[in-house]
């Protein structure tokens, strides 16, 4: 007999000729995430387990197992030899309250009971084992499971702990996440993560306009958001010169139209450079000036080669920051530092940009040096 | 060049020589039966008559806290019940007003008093908001945002002529060993003092209390400090404010006139640029402390451009679009432009004139660079 946590996948049971390659990542990454846990981590048919682990940390390895994205649910078990008695012995010393009901799943059809039959047989021996509990079929206290598998090993468990689905990271293309120091920005990136992608992060930082507490929040962000999407690097950009070339050049309600163009232009450059596939941002459409469709396409517009993904564009405001709060970033974006897409706000940004008036003002720039000024600023640092 | 005393002071070397020879020799628990640990109640004791003798506290007691965040934390919660009701001013360091808000929030009974534009509590306010009724005031004796003074000894006396049974408590923190403290003709019932404030350590502040008795503790363990602070004392602590209290006010006609010096020049230098600023400091304030706004100006960005100088000014303002403002401007009357381009100036008693100087050309350079990167 042998305490365990059973793991099951969600997603990538669809896979076809290429659910090994899916299965294996998603095996890595439990592996990686368990780092510094004395355990092991075992493939079994169509699920993994952890085992040779001192029960104390128990709760260490399933919180660290609710960040891996693959994950379905998992399952603190109890892992017998498929044996009429184990099984039986096991399970009367099994202490309950309230209300409970057994549930056999019979995969291996050599077990010489049905699930039906067994569960009752399982249930009269929980009665006789345990006083003032009651059978509930329907709404249970403990719903207590037996999965009785072909390899010769059953399984007996009565908790599932949800995982946060999703595909294992690293099973598809990689993103390079515009990072603000905002509430939705933090939660694009693990969005896509959450769907398999690896991502790097850009920040622009306009010191003195912003704070180094500022550039620091975008750190302990990246650091927040990396227990779910990986270690990743963040490329900080230093975006002063820019801010201030545009202000005294440019017309002022199109700062920000103009300063967002510029950013997708270093974001598609660093990308390419870096070997990111794609540009993700956490733009919601309608929720500031520069999150319009107008706005949005001029933007856009700057991006040769790279598609952008922008996860929250139909969300309600309410879902992202509840997604946020889950993640545990809420609480680290609310802190009052602005990032740079505060600073020399104009007091009305242009809502419905136009194209030809975009490349006017940015024909008063010297373009070319100040992208490239920025790109030579940048400060990597590892998260 | 550090200028943001109000904040914190470098501790006096002749503390540091104090405390590190009794740190050698009496480490011990001043609650240990045995003479070793009476010998450091004893130094204790002795620390606690010297603040008293030094501010002319002729009767009563102090207290030792761990900072003066706990001592005006001990002096409202300790002090305000239920069927009381207590008049705090609304320029209040945190510590207090927090507190009171605090209070305000859990259902007792706690109005605020307004400030005028010069930053002091409304004397008007004060007069029409104390009532008979009121148990309990708490008014700051300078400003930590502008070094205004109020007149402690007027409005305790015209407290105690409404309700002679008044309980007046005063934060003190940027008073003692400044300016002129003299508890028995202030006559107020507590009065908060800091370490740090004075070029002592920091995690040791207290509370002077005329009645003990009317103080109950919000802290409970070991009873030390007449059951109002339990907790091992902190001799070295202890005694690095007695020091600072016993040199602050025995050099404090000295330093008063430094600080003077200093902010004259600093005055001098700013009037002789062509700058458009807005001093938020009266001429009666305490000349430790000069609030100086730029309106237009983000002070935090002036800050970190002088930052890059190293030179280390204070912020009065909290500068974030998501948080701007600053009670204590705002209730003096403030426009928003001078909230958000405030800074705050404090000197030290080894600040010097020369150093202003060079502080003030340089924050008039950073001003001007500013100016002239957000010009359209």
């Amino acid at each position: 007999m042998q305490e365990i946590i059973l793991i099951r996948y969600s997603e990538i049971f669809l896979k076809g000729k290429n659910f090994g390659f899916f299965e294996k990542k998603l095996y890595d990454n439990i592996v990686d995430s368990l780092q510094g846990v004395d355990c092991n981590v075992v493939r079994m048919n169509k699920r993994f387990y952890v085992e040779n682990f001192d029960n104390k940390f128990r709760r260490k390895i399933i919180d660290r197992l609710k960040c891996v994205f693959g994950i379905c649910s998992m399952s603190p078990a109890v892992m017998l030899d498929t044996d009429l008695k184990t099984i039986n012995d096991y399970v009367a010393s099994i202490k309950l309250n309230g209300t409970f009901r057994v549930t056999v799943n019979r995969a291996d059809k050599r077990f010489p009971v049905t699930s039906p039959d067994y569960s009752r047989a399982l249930g009269g021996i929980v009665l006789s084992h345990n006083q003032g509990l009651t059978v509930d079929l329907h709404n249970p206290d403990t719903n207590l499971c037996v999965d009785i598998r072909e390899n010769g090993l059953t399984f007996v468990y009565h908790e599932v702990i949800a995982g946060r689905g999703g595909m294992p990271v690293g099973t598809s293309g990689s993103g390079l996440l515009l990072l603000s120091g905002g509430i939705d920005s933090p939660v694009a990136g693990y969005m896509m993560s959450r769907r398999g992608m690896p991502i790097n992060a850009i920040h622009f930082h306009s010191y003195p306009y912003t704070s180094e507490a500022a550039k620091e929040k975008v750190i302990d962000l990246a650091r927040i958001i990396k227990k779910y999407t990986g270690p990743f690097k963040l490329h900080i950009v230093s975006f002063t010169k820019i801010q201030e070339e545009l202000h005294k050049k440019c017309a002022s309600d199109y700062m920000i139209t103009l300063m967002r163009r510029i950013m997708y232009r270093i974001a598609e450059r660093l990308a390419k450079n870096i070997g990111c596939q794609s540009i993700l941002t956490g733009e919601n459409l309608g929720q500031v000036a520069s999150q319009t469709v107008e706005s949005m396409t001029v933007t856009n517009a700057v991006v040769e080669d790279l598609p952008i993904f922008r996860p929250l564009i139909s969300f309600d405001k309410e879902d992202i920051t509840s997604i946020a709060k889950d993640i545990g970033t809420y609480d680290t974006s609310i802190l009052p530092y602005e990032d740079c897409c505060t600073v020399f706000l104009p007091k009305y940004p242009v809502i419905k940009p136009k194209m030809e008036k975009c490349i006017k003002e940015e024909s008063k720039l010297d373009l070319e040096e100040l992208i490239a000024g920025a790109l030579d600023s940048i400060e990597i640092i590892d998260i | 060049m550090f200028f943001d005393n109000a904040s914190t002071t470098k501790i006096d070397s002749r503390i540091i020589e104090n405390i590190s020879e009794l740190n050698e020799v009496f480490f011990y628990n001043p609650g240990g039966l045995y003479s070793k640990g009476r010998k450091v109640k004893e130094l204790i004791n002795d620390c606690r008559h010297k603040i008293m003798d030094k501010l002319n506290a002729s009767d009563g007691n102090i207290v030792f806290t761990g900072s003066a965040t706990e001592a005006n934390n001990l002096a409202l919660r300790g002090t305000i019940k239920k069927n009381m009701k207590a008049l705090v001013s609304v320029g209040e360091h945190p510590s207090v007003y927090n507190t009171a808000i605090e209070l305000r929030q859990q259902g007792y009974k706690v109005e605020f008093l307004c400030l005028d534009s010069d930053g002091k509590v409304d004397l008007e306010d004060f007069r029409f908001k104390m009532t008979d009724e009121v148990d309990f005031v708490s008014i700051m004796h300078v400003s930590n945002e502008t070094g205004a003074i109020n007149d402690i000894a007027e409005l305790v006396s015209i407290a105690r002529d409404i309700n002679p049974n008044v309980i007046f408590h005063c934060d003190g923190v940027q008073a003692v060993g400044k300016i002129k403290v003299d508890i028995d003709e202030l006559d107020v019932d507590m009065y908060t003092m800091s370490a740090h404030k004075i070029y002592g350590m920091k995690g040791v502040g207290a509370l002077y209390v005329r009645d003990i008795k009317k103080l109950k503790t919000i802290m409970f363990g070991g009873g030390q400090e007449f059951g109002l602070r339990s907790g091992t004392e902190n001799l070295i602590g202890i005694k690095s404010l007695s020091d600072a209290v016993d040199f602050a006010v025995s050099e404090l006609d000295d330093n008063f006139k430094n600080a003077c010096n200093c902010k004259l020049k600093f005055l001098e230098v700013l009037q002789s640029s062509d700058l458009d600023y807005v001093l938020n400091s009266r001429n009666g304030n305490s000349p430790y402390i000069v609030s100086v706004s730029f309106p237009g100006c983000r002070a935090e960005t002036l800050l970190n451009m002088l930052d890059d100088e190293e030179v280390y000014v204070g912020n009065g303002s909290a500068c974030s679009s998501k948080n701007s403002g600053n009670r204590v401007l705002e209730n003096m009357g403030l426009n928003k432009s001078v909230i958000e381009g405030n800074l705050r100036i404090s000197f030290s008693k080894d600040t010097s004139v020369e150093d202003v100087e060079k502080m003030t050309i340089l924050l008039c350079d950073v001003v001007k660079k500013y100016r002239e990167n957000v010009k359209k």
